[in-house]
């Protein structure tokens, strides 16, 4: 026993007044919603009401807490339709997104404050039946599948911030992948956020019909230089049985970003679904990504990283809920802290009675780049069956210094060679990322945070 | 037994009269008299009734933890605080459950020890050992008493440590501990010294150190080495629903401890136990814990590791059998500069149980150069039992190593296939496979321990397999 291990309390409470249910009236009435959605929404609102804002005494909050944000000031992006788009050139110049409109993607989504600024599907890619669109437009031409599925991987039940989200989304994207189309090149989409004290609440649903597989990248990003915003998103994904999704996040969030996000899938049998992801902006920003292997042989694989300096902070937390037979995960997750950056990783595999022959692995690698920086790992493992094997290992280490000396002996400067040994480390997640796409977006993240 | 206490009732300071008729009767539940009267009828020092006082406020508005085992069988209402021995003597050997007696039985535990064992004799046959050993440690200048009478005889060095690492204030099963303690050992080692034999709680006379709330306090001064090792591998039969431990160690400079335990509590425990060790400049501190009884345990031994070039090591093994909830660990903080620290932790599950590792691995600001690595494995035995891990590792220092791994898994069929081929039948293959698990633990206890260990490990997979 001993007090280290039990959580204190604070108590912070969210202004019921900052948001309001006449919102979410609001937000159905401009977009002209069905009567589902709406219905969807306050159902989510009310979840919302009766949630209470997560406190340090749950476990997944002791490390991480909202406190400073100042929910007085925040308010909705204007909820009416923007101004025209500016040149996607210029866009994308003043959204910092490091993408070229001429590569090659099956298709891209840009938003800015919860609006659509760019829309593209190739054509070839469509007349397979493959759907891509920003979510409001799919409540309104594809309201069957929308309805089916929207909010019922990650339930406005199960946190505030899911069920913020659920209440309010304003903006994100939906995909829909025929059955046994499959579409090699990768679908992008961006979520841009913009404006001081913006909240934004982005939603992507994702969903893969049997033998389907697609690559999605969320690139969420907000280059602007406020005191603050606030983004609660959420995303899921899912699979039907043998489909395959490859599905990366990369937050660029700006300095100033508080955001609790949720990404999930929900896999049927025999699905795969990869995970890149990629944490390096925002001041401060709580994850919650998992997992759920519902059906026989599905299986899942995670590599993600994640990047702290100055004073941000940044909490992954993930899980693998392993709930039927012979599923498998592999899971590697490498975090840098530097300068007075504070990281926490959670990473829990968890394998359900009868997930007999499940086979999963996480290992989580942290550097320290300075006296500092904090990390702190908390792997764990939940285990309610017998034939199976999970394993987790975890390390936290200080730069090698031999290393840094070897290239400093060839002439390289000491902060170029403490950069590249840095790069070396990310490199062995970095180059797990089949998806040439995601890697080099990845690793051009993370040198660019590094250089700065 | 203790003797009757000098109480010199002119001399007392506290707030409170007693009445002439006055009877100390035990009753149940907990409350300030009650913590009052314990400390009068031990005849403490004001200082300790003051610190049992505020212990029992502690305690009061400490909350139950909220994480861990489920702990809403405990009634705190429904235990003895305090009991005369005289009282403890009631019990017969004819109320010690069968179960038991058979496993004194099986691990062919001498008749007298049996007793002691069930508490129903005060002690086995082994005063000669205990007197010669009792001479030979006086002779180095140790003390090895329990811990009133080191209250008695040694209220200064008491009073100086006690409660010193282990603050009433720290958790509510601490606190409750500081408010009602009784019994449990007191020792110190003077600078240099090393104590050969291993201190056995039992070969203390009048040892009450199987009771409910033991505190046990050990000082190893500069330069110093003991080993202590508490319970025994022999099921400690107990009818108190409770047993709320605290044990605090202090290794001074250069000092080396190490406490061995096995918890065989009867299956009726909640075994909730606070223990932590201070590891001053270039000291050593070792748990060994061994956790095979009770209900339910929750216990983290710590170990602060304070001095440049303090190292600690926790080596524990866990059985939960059916309706057993074993969760444990350890805690390691490093606190200086080149500090070390290894753990290894081995967990079995069965027959419906559920073993946890729970632990702590923190290295703070400025503790440069630490190194730490934590090997966890656990083996679950069938498909009704379960086993979580869930370390917590914070680093606040970048010149740092550490690592962590754990594995859960089955007994491995490859294994279980080439002992069967060679024609060991699958009972006896598979506790084999079981020892071999833990033997990196049970290797680093006393022999006869060891052996015991091994024999228990038997009698618990019985009729595991299959």
């Amino acid at each position: 026993m001993g007090d280290n291990l039990v959580s204190r309390t604070h108590n912070t409470t969210l202004p019921a007044e900052i948001f309001a249910r006449e919102m979410v009236a609001r937000l159905s009435e401009e977009r002209e919603e069905p009567d589902w959605m709406r219905e969807k929404r306050h159902i989510a609102w009310s979840l919302f009401e009766e949630i209470p804002m997560p406190a340090s005494q749950d476990e997944h909050w002791r490390r991480t807490n909202l406190n400073t944000v100042k929910w007085d000031a925040l308010r909705l992006p204007e909820s009416i339709h923007p101004e025209p788009a500016p040149s996607p050139g210029r866009l994308f110049e003043e959204l910092h997104v490091a993408l070229n409109p001429a590569e090659h993607v099956a298709g891209r989504l840009v938003m800015l404050n919860g609006h659509v600024v760019w829309h593209e599907l190739q054509p070839k890619v469509a007349a397979q039946g493959v759907l891509f669109m920003d979510l409001t437009a799919a409540v309104h031409h594809h309201p069957d599948l929308v309805r089916q599925h929207l909010m019922q991987a990650v339930t406005p039940g199960e946190g505030k911030f899911a069920a913020l989200n659920g209440a309010l989304w304003n903006g994100g994207a939906f995909v829909y992948i025929p059955r046994d189309v499959k579409v090699e090149q990768p679908f992008e989409i961006v979520i841009g956020l913009q404006g001081n004290n913006t909240a934004l609440f982005p939603r992507v649903l994702i969903i893969a019909e049997a033998g389907a597989s697609a690559v999605v990248v969320e690139e969420l990003v907000a280059p602007d230089h406020a005191d603050q915003a606030f983004s609660a998103g959420v995303s899921e994904i899912i699979t039907g049985a043998g489909a395959s999704i490859t599905y990366a996040e990369l937050q660029r969030w700006g300095e100033h970003v508080f955001a609790c996000n949720t990404r999930r899938a929900v896999q049927s049998a025999h699905s795969h679904v990869t995970w890149n992801l990629g944490y390096l902006g925002g001041r401060l920003s709580k994850t919650f990504v998992d997992s759920a292997l519902r059906e026989d042989g599905a299986s899942c694989q995670v590599y993600g990283i994640y990047f702290v300096r100055g004073r941000q902070h940044i909490d992954l937390d993930l899980a693998v809920h392993h709930v039927a037979r012979h599923t498998y995960a592999d899971l590697l997750i490498k975090g840098a802290a530097h300068e007075r950056g504070r990281a926490v990783f959670r990473g829990l595999i968890h394998i359900d009675r009868v997930g007999q022959q499940a086979d999963s692995y996480l290992k989580n690698d942290n550097l320290i780049l300075s006296k500092d920086a904090r990390i702190d790992s908390i792997p764990s493992l939940i285990i309610d069956a017998n034939d199976v094997r999970a394993s987790h290992g975890a390390t936290v280490g200080h730069l090698d210094e031999e290393h840094v000396f070897y290239l400093q002996s060839r002439g390289i400067p000491r902060a170029l060679a403490v950069r590249l040994v840095t790069e070396s480390f990310f490199a062995s997640v970095l180059e797990r990322i089949e998806q040439e796409h995601i890697r080099r977006k990845l690793t051009e993240a993370v040198i660019s945070k590094l250089e700065r | 037994m203790p003797a009757r206490l000098d109480i010199d009732l002119d001399n007392y300071k506290y707030g409170f009269s007693v009445p002439e008729n006055y009877v100390f009767k035990a009753r149940k539940g907990l409350d300030e008299q009650i913590v009052r009267e314990i400390s009068w009828i031990k005849g403490e020092p004001e200082w300790m009734t003051r610190f049992r006082l505020h212990a029992y406020q502690s305690f009061l508005q400490k909350p139950m933890p909220t994480w861990g085992a489920d702990l809403s069988g405990v009634r705190f209402d429904d235990i003895y605080y305090y009991i005369k021995p005289t009282e403890k003597q009631g019990r017969s050997w004819d109320e010690v459950p069968e179960e038991i007696r058979n496993t004194f039985e099986r691990l062919g535990i001498p008749e007298a020890e049996r007793k002691f064992l069930a508490g129903v004799g005060a002690q086995y046959e082994s005063e000669m050992v205990y007197h010669n050993i009792q001479k030979n440690l006086a002779e180095k200048g140790v003390i090895f008493l329990d811990m009133d009478s080191g209250l008695r005889q040694y209220p200064d060095l008491v009073r100086e440590h006690f409660g010193t690492v282990i603050p009433p204030e720290d958790n509510k099963f601490a606190a409750l501990n500081s408010a009602v303690w009784s019994g449990g050992s007191f020792i110190y080692v003077p600078p240099g010294v090393h104590v050969e034999l291993p201190l056995q709680a039992y070969f203390r006379i009048n040892a009450r150190d199987m009771g409910q709330f033991e505190r046990t306090l050990i000082i190893a001064d500069e330069g110093s080495y003991v080993h202590y090792v508490e319970g025994c591998t022999a099921p400690t039969y107990s009818s108190d629903s409770l047993h709320s431990a605290v044990v605090e160690i202090i290794a001074k400079r250069g000092a080396r401890v190490r406490y061995t335990t096995i918890q065989n509590w009867s299956r009726n425990v909640y075994n909730l136990v606070t223990k932590r060790a201070v590891a001053h400049q270039d000291a050593t501190v070792e748990w060994v814990d061994c956790n095979l009884g009770s209900k339910v345990t929750m216990k983290y031994p710590s170990i602060w590791l304070m001095g440049p070039g303090a190292h600690g090591e926790i080596l524990s093994i866990a059985f939960a059998g059916k309706g057993q909830v074993q969760d444990a660990g350890g805690k390691i903080i490093h606190a200086a500069p080149h500090t070390s620290s290894v753990v290894t932790s081995k967990s079995i599950s069965k027959g419906g149980g559920r073993t946890v590792y729970r632990g702590l691995l923190k290295v703070v600001a400025g503790a440069s150069g630490s190194k730490s690595n934590v090997v966890c494995d656990a083996l679950i035995l069938d498909e009704q039992s379960a086993s979580d891990t869930v370390p917590t590792i914070e680093i606040e220092e970048s010149n740092v190593t550490i690592g962590h791994e754990a594995t859960v898994s089955k007994v491995s069929e490859e294994q279980l296939f080439y002992l069967q081929s060679r024609g060991i039948d699958e009972h006896r293959a598979a506790t084999l496979i079981v020892s071999g698990f833990i033997e990196p633990v049970v290797k680093e206890l006393p022999m006869e321990y060891a052996l015991e260990m091994n024999r228990l490990i038997d009698l618990e997979m019985e009729g595991s397999v299959g």
